[in-house]
């Protein structure tokens, strides 16, 4: 159990928006810094752990997907959230690729943000979703964001899943069979194996599932589409 | 009724006096060929029906004739009858300036309708065709050799004339779209970008109020206010989501669903009040093939329109139904004071509003997402007075078989 008080990292240009959140956040107890720049969330980040990353988009200097990359760099099993005025599909698209958590509209939502905040203080079963498709994704991780005591954590790339499964033990992994730079078994293949000899549940999805009729021991296989009920209930027994 | 089942005739863009003396001149159409066409007329007379007659077994035998014409045997009795006064007016005269504003404005018909300027060309020259078979062998003795070919001169002119206000019409139409399309987009872009900016004041704006309401729960009169002042927050959002939306004109992605759910889930959304009763007694099986959101959101645009024109109890009453060619409507109408005659052409352009508090953006935003399936919004007022908004589907929207293509 984590006792330390929740950590989050605010980055903002408006002050007056990261006061209010300074003043909401800290009311609840929670530990919070604010960074008014790219610059200086990267000066401040390497401080601590945190247990969440919020950051605006269109800020002076480095840009708020810009950092959510350089931020992934350093720590990629820190949380971000990225909130912005308005999530085009690029903003959307390159937030994804970057590895945040979620991508939510400006003014943001208090209470689920708040409900968020609790859910990663309290997540004690990191869960790796790995897709490409950036709304299946996020549709994903938001299922699992719900599932009591769940942190989703999604990458576009194997480059990123294997980051995140370098620094993070995932309890289950999630992965899309077909990723923009290789093949998702292979991954699924090595966290299934953990190299101290323990298991972990995998499952793989893919919409050809007869091209894995047999071939993999251990690891499990979806078929797209599937039903949402069927995979949620699947992974609450898996954790 | 006074709303529109079929697509109304707006006025279009006119061609300028300027074109038409210019025209004339190219064309070389003068006094003598008015005089000559007006004597002809008379003799023409009896033949008139019968060229019309032709003219639309010639459009029938095109093969997607009937996309285009679509009302039956009444509407084709309807067109044989305003071609015989069309050729009628065309060999009367005279032909001047006004002559030039009422055959664009039967330009305008055809761009509405959506035919293709290209027939335009053939159509004409299935007239000319007719006409000199009309002086070949009903008008023959009427004529000596010289006359008679002055005389088809004279009509070649008189068709040339035609066409090119035809043409013309096009042009000017096509211009139109062109101009409101940069209009637009520029709107849209500045809209983007303000809406953008606007919305970090009211992040602050909200989370202010989110701390505030913790404050003051035990007083109600701080409490009510708080709540109003959230509101309008929540109000402004809105406002910034539909102009981003519309700058972002984002194609549709389409989705089989029925008209039934899309209203069910649009009342929902716009939170209809109780004192609105809503009428769906109109709303039959319609499938459609169109991007769930969007439609949703158009909808809901229309619902609060409709909620927002009458003050106490009203009533709302949803249309949603098939046509016999494929097509179909779905309708929004509701028991206010509807539409001002003047307002009611320009009620579709961005930032035209009859609100006091209105942007003028909610009716922009219907059209566009409707024109982005390929359909037509029109507006109208209901026999009661209230206003109401017609969605016209095209038929791709809506699908014949149980699955999309
Ligand atoms: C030389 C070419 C043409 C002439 C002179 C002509 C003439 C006319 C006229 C006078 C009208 C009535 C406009 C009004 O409402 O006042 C009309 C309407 C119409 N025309 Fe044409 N037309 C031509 C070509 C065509 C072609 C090629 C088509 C279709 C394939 C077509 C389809 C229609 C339709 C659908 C309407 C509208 C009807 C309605 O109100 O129901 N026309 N046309």
């Amino acid at each position: 159990m984590n006792h330390a008080p929740t950590s989050v990292l605010v980055i903002d240009d408006n002050d007056d928006l990261t006061e209010n959140i300074v003043e909401i956040l800290d009311d609840l107890g929670v530990y919070v810094r604010v960074a008014g720049s790219g610059e200086e969330a990267l000066e401040i980040f390497d401080e601590r752990r945190w247990d969440l990353v919020v950051t605006d988009v269109r800020m002076p200097g480095i840009n708020g997907i810009e950092l959510l990359a350089q931020l992934k760099e350093r720590s990629p099993g820190t949380p971000v959230l990225v909130m912005t005025g308005y999530a085009d599909r690029d903003t959307r698209a390159a937030a994804h690729r970057s590895g945040a958590l979620a991508v939510v509209h400006k003014p943001l939502d208090l209470e689920a943000f708040i409900e968020l905040i609790e859910r990663v203080s309290a997540a004690e079963t990191p869960v790796l979703i790995v897709d490409d498709d950036d709304a299946l994704c996020s549709n994903l991780t938001d299922i699992l964001g719900e599932q009591q005591g769940v942190l989703p954590h999604p990458a576009a790339t194997l480059e990123l899943a294997r980051r995140l499964a370098a620094c993070v033990d995932f309890h289950a992994a999630l992965i899309d069979l077909r990723l923009p730079d290789g093949d998702g078994l292979s991954l699924a293949r090595e966290l299934e194996r953990r190299a101290d000899g323990s298991r972990r549940p995998v499952i793989v999805m893919t919409g050809y599932p007869e091209a894995l009729e047999g071939a993999e021991e251990g690891v499990e296989v979806l078929a797209k589409p599937f039903p949402v009920p069927n995979l949620v209930e699947r992974l609450r027994e898996i954790v | 009724m006074q709303t529109p089942d079929r697509l109304p005739v707006t006025e279009g863009a006119n061609p300028e006096p300027s074109f038409f003396e210019e025209v004339t001149d190219y064309i070389g159409f003068g006094a003598e060929d008015s005089v000559r066409l007006r004597e002809f007329l008379p003799r023409a007379e009896a033949h008139l029906p019968h060229v019309a007659e032709h003219f639309y077994e010639r459009i029938f035998s095109h093969p997607r004739a009937d996309q285009v014409i679509s009302g039956g045997q009444e509407q084709v009795e309807r067109l044989k009858r305003t071609l015989v006064e069309w050729m009628r007016s065309g060999l009367a005269g005279p032909h001047d300036y006004d002559y030039c504003l009422r055959r664009s404005r039967i330009g305008h018909v055809h761009v509405r309708i959506g035919l293709p300027q290209r027939y335009m060309v053939t159509a004409m020259n299935g007239m000319r065709v007719d006409f000199r078979e009309v002086i070949d062998e009903h008008c023959r003795n009427l004529y000596d050799a010289t006359e008679r070919e002055a005389l088809i001169v004279s009509l070649e002119r008189l068709f040339d004339l035609d066409l090119a206000i035809m043409l013309e019409t096009y042009k000017l139409a096509a211009d139109e779209r062109l101009r409101r399309r940069e209009r637009l987009a520029t709107i849209g872009q500045l809209a983007a970008s303000i809406g953008h900016d606007l919305r970090n004041p009211l992040s602050v704006v909200q989370s202010s109020l989110y701390i505030l309401r913790r404050r003051v729960a035990e007083d109600p009169r701080s409490s009510k206010h708080i709540e109003k002042i959230a509101n309008q927050v929540d109000e402004c959002d809105a406002i910034i989501t539909r102009l981003l939306e519309m700058a972002r004109n984002r194609p549709p992605q389409r989705s089989l669903i029925t008209a039934r759910e899309l209203f069910e889930t649009s009342l929902a959304a716009a939170a209809v009040p109780e004192r609105i009763r809503v009428d769906d007694g109109a709303v039959e099986d319609l499938q459609l093939f169109v991007d769930a959101g969007l439609f949703k959101q158009a909808l809901v645009n229309l619902l609060i329109n409709a909620v927002q024109a009458q003050e106490g109890a009203g009533i709302i009453t949803l249309t949603a139904r098939p046509n016999p060619d494929g097509s179909a409507l779905m309708r929004v109408a509701d028991g206010g004071p509807g539409f001002g005659t003047e307002t009611l052409p320009s009620i579709f352009e961005p930032l035209v509003t009859t609100k006091a508090s209105g942007t003028g953006l909610g009716l922009a935003l219907v059209k566009s997402i409707i024109e982005r399936h390929g359909g037509q919004a029109t507006a109208g007022n209901v026999d009661e007075g209230g206003a109401a908004v017609t969605l016209h589907l095209s038929s791709v929207s809506v699908p014949t078989a149980p699955t999309p293509p």
